[in-house]
């Protein structure tokens, strides 16, 4: 119950905040306000993330972008693996093909 | 597109139709200038709706989409690193497509984007080009349990 009405709160919060947000993206210097804010919380965010990083490699701990190389890696694993997969699903057509050309007698 | 020639929803011949609807806009090079070069868009899986998710990549070129092509995986991403990334459950796309404001979407969370957001929300006013290509399409919804 409680979490439902905290839900129905969050909801509502969401919906007063983008209503003020839509009013503000409606004039142009609000746009240019509201993206010259996102612009700095993000660059103060990449800052943060950039220290936290140093501090993580200082201390001999793993920090995000190494999760995300990894994730990269095997993202690349995945695609050579779907890759061979496909080739060898073509391959046994072509063997199939090339057996019932040998075996009807046009040699 | 001709009425009674819907498409389902992020399947290859959808997303051919809105790139083209998209690209014969006038405002659309200048709504693209100055921004990343490509973006992916993720559908989050939302059981029974959309059993896996699902993640179409679109490059731009000349102030035109280049190319845009539903991924096999959306692990794809992460090799082809995106300038922008927009992720939202099967159902707040939904809403989106059929209206719904962007912009509460994603205050409230349910649309996450990673990128240059400064950039994006200095573009909010071009939303119309994405809404006219989208309303030029008739998409069809994929049943419940279906996979595009």
């Amino acid at each position: 119950m409680r979490r439902g009405l905290a839900g129905i709160l969050l909801e509502q919060g969401a919906r007063a905040v983008g209503r003020a947000a839509g009013a503000v993206m409606s004039d142009p210097r609000g746009q240019e306000a509201m993206a010259r804010a996102v612009g700095l919380a993000q660059r103060s965010l990449r800052l943060f993330e950039s220290a936290q990083e140093h501090a993580l490699h200082a201390a001999g701990l793993a920090a995000r972008p190494d999760y995300n190389e990894l994730r990269k890696q095997v993202a690349r694993i995945k695609r050579k693996a779907r890759e061979l997969s496909d080739r060898l699903e073509v391959v046994p057509t072509q063997s199939a093909g090339a057996a019932r050309s040998d075996g009807d007698g046009s040699r | 597109m001709a009425a009674g020639s819907a498409v389902i929803f992020l399947s290859e011949p959808w997303l051919a139709a809105v790139v083209a609807a998209a690209n014969v806009h006038p405002d659309l090079p200048v709504a693209l200038r100055g921004l990343g070069h490509d973006l992916a868009a993720v559908v989050e899986a939302e059981p029974p709706v959309l059993r896996r998710a699902v993640a179409v990549y679109g490059r731009q070129e000349g102030g035109r989409i280049a190319g845009a092509r539903v991924l096999a995986d959306p692990d794809e991403i992460w090799e082809l690193e995106p300038a922008y990334v927009v992720r939202a459950p099967f159902r707040v796309w939904k809403a989106l497509l059929s209206g719904g404001d962007a912009i509460q979407a994603a205050l409230s969370g349910r649309v996450k984007v990673q990128g240059d957001l400064e950039g994006l929300i200095r573009r909010a006013g071009y939303r119309y080009i994405v809404d006219a290509a989208l309303g030029s399409v008739e998409t069809e919804f994929a049943e419940e349990g279906a996979s595009p």
